[in-house]
């Protein structure tokens, strides 16, 4: 839907305040002639939430006010009349009017309503609008479970989920209600397909999937991240860590939230998991709990566009191996101590084909307590298996080209091992295309 | 809970969890604010949800932490409407 950009004065305030239709006619028609906003000053979005006290509407403008709008007004296009409103005000970041529809008018989502601003003062170009206006509909929505009448009649109010906190996500799921992801760690599902190659070696394929289907819970007025996460990697790549799954119970939170400090949260990650490669020969049972500093981001233009974020992590890791492909290891205890950090360079270039350029490091320092399988690849394609307890780095370096919302180019560095069997990498390229997916609004 | 009041927590718990460089917009993503991965994202819920001096819980409200459906690439205008819409009086 287009916004027109109302400047000339007089008359169409005149037409806006006798006949609505026509106005709204005139403005579809010029919509149609493609006029757009006159100055570049419109409205970029309207929406709306029914509330306890009534409709609220909410209107984005592209610029910022230097003062409140000097007028509102909703049209009931149906009825052709105005709603009776009960405030309009300009909020503290400027660009956004809220207006709040007295409690008694009803809005529904089969009439077309006009919203109109007139008198408005933009800062920054400081320029002067008479009137915008913006055709807009009202969402069809039902009761949060609160307010539901007993036989389950409808208010016109925002749902709340019916299903217990750990299984909000699958809900969403089933409703399809996915957005777009920065990169891994952001994503709840996430699949990157790759080509390897390693050196001395053909191209090979290798892929990443990640579900993170973790719901949220509220446990003594914190909220608690509770619910099941399968990470499966694997490819018809010899030379690089072996088709792994990891099926984990993740429950993480809070420890605590300073408001005025570098560090954001110490955030305490714990998984139940199992630690396999995807033949099942070498299975682990683990817990694994995690102490993660978020810090605050770094920010390193006015534009905020270059940004970057580092995530220090220390941790144990204690369990029991299942069954192991080396027999005198098999039905080991399992005890590690793990640090590590995660840094991430951000340059968000937001252009249609280019949407941002991200640089990830990972790395991972595990020290086994007690003896451990590790799998070497010599140079003549032989595979040995060791054991012991010396420390086991991996490290990972990525440069996400994100092309869309959605898609994005990778390219990989990894060296070093990570369990079950501690694989040695070597020097690994990888070069493939990614899907990260959200579960937003 | 009106949008005024929604946006005065979306203010004070954005800049909590993130960091604000110049002006805020209604258009601007959390991720300008350097809101972006999982564990910053689950930092301001936390905030908005718990937090009894600058979360929903000021205005006397509460709200479900599995309704703030937040990615990335929530606006800043978004994260209001799901607090206006989502919010019930405590």
């Amino acid at each position: 839907m287009k916004t027109v950009c109302l400047h000339k004065k007089g008359v169409w305030k005149y037409l806006l305040s006798v006949n609505p239709w026509l106005c709204a006619c005139l403005f579809a028609v010029i919509s149609m002639a493609g006029s757009g906003a006159c100055f570049g000053q419109s409205i970029t979005d309207v929406s709306s939430a029914h509330t306890p006290t009534g409709w609220q509407i909410q209107v984005l403008l592209s610029d910022s006010l230097g003062k409140g709008p000097g007028t509102c007004k909703i049209v009931d296009l149906a009825r052709t009349r105005d709603l009776n409103l009960e405030s309009c005000s300009t909020s503290v970041i400027g660009n956004v009017v809220a207006i709040q529809v007295a409690p008694s008018e009803p809005m529904t989502s089969d009439v077309p309503y006009l919203v109109a601003l007139s008198n408005l003062d933009f800062t920054d170009p400081a320029r002067h609008v008479e009137v915008l206006v913006k055709l807009v509909k009202v969402p069809k929505s039902v009761a949060p479970e609160s307010e539901k009448s007993p036989t389950g009649s409808e208010t016109g109010h925002s749902s709340v989920s019916n299903s217990p906190c750990l299984l909000s996500r699958f809900g969403q799921i089933a409703r399809a209600k996915l957005g777009s992801a920065s990169g891994r760690d952001d994503s709840n599902l996430y699949f990157s397909g790759q080509i390897t190659h390693s050196s001395g070696q053909d191209f090979e394929g290798s892929y990443d999937v990640k579900a993170d289907l973790s719901g949220r819970c509220l446990i003594a007025n914190t909220v608690h991240l509770i619910g099941p996460v399968l990470d499966l990697k694997g490819g018809s790549d010899p030379n690089t860590t072996p088709d792994s799954l990891n099926f984990a119970l993740q429950w993480e939170f809070p420890l605590v939230s300073p408001r005025e400090a570098p560090i954001s949260s110490i955030r305490l990650a714990q998984f139940a998991k199992l630690e396999t490669t995807d033949d099942f020969l070498q299975r682990n049972i683990i817990y694994n709990a995690d102490l993660r500093g978020v810090f605050r981001p770094w920010i390193f233009n006015s534009a905020s566009t270059i940004r970057a974020h580092l995530r220090p992590v220390v941790g144990v890791e204690t369990g029991k191996n299942l069954r192991s492909i080396a027999p005198q290891l098999d039905g080991n205890g399992i005890a590690r101590l793990k640090a590590g950090t995660s840094f991430f360079l951000i340059f968000d270039l937001g252009k249609p084909g280019l949407q941002d350029v991200t640089f990830e490091t990972n790395y991972d320092r595990r020290w086994p307590l007690l003896n451990e399988i590790r799998l070497v690849r010599s140079q003549s394609g032989v595979t040995e298996i060791f054991s012991g307890t010396n420390p086991r780095d991996y490290v990972r370096q990525t440069v996400a080209i994100g092309l869309t919302k959605f898609v994005a180019i990778n390219v990989a560095y990894e060296y070093g091992s990570l369990p079950p069997v501690y694989q040695f990498v070597d020097n690994k390229f990888t070069f493939g295309i990614s899907l990260r997916a959200a579960f937003p609004k | 809970m009106d949008f005024i009041t929604a946006e005065r927590i979306c203010l004070s718990c954005v800049r909590s969890v993130g960091k604000v460089v110049g002006k805020i917009g209604g258009q601007d993503p959390i991720s300008k604010f350097g809101i972006e991965d999982t564990s910053a994202i689950e930092d301001l819920v936390n905030r908005i949800v718990t937090d009894q001096d600058m979360g929903v819980p000021s205005a006397k409200h509460k709200v479900d932490p599995n309704r703030l459906r937040v990615s990335s690439t929530t606006t800043f205008a978004q994260l209001e409407q799901m607090i206006v819409e989502n919010s019930l009086p405590a």
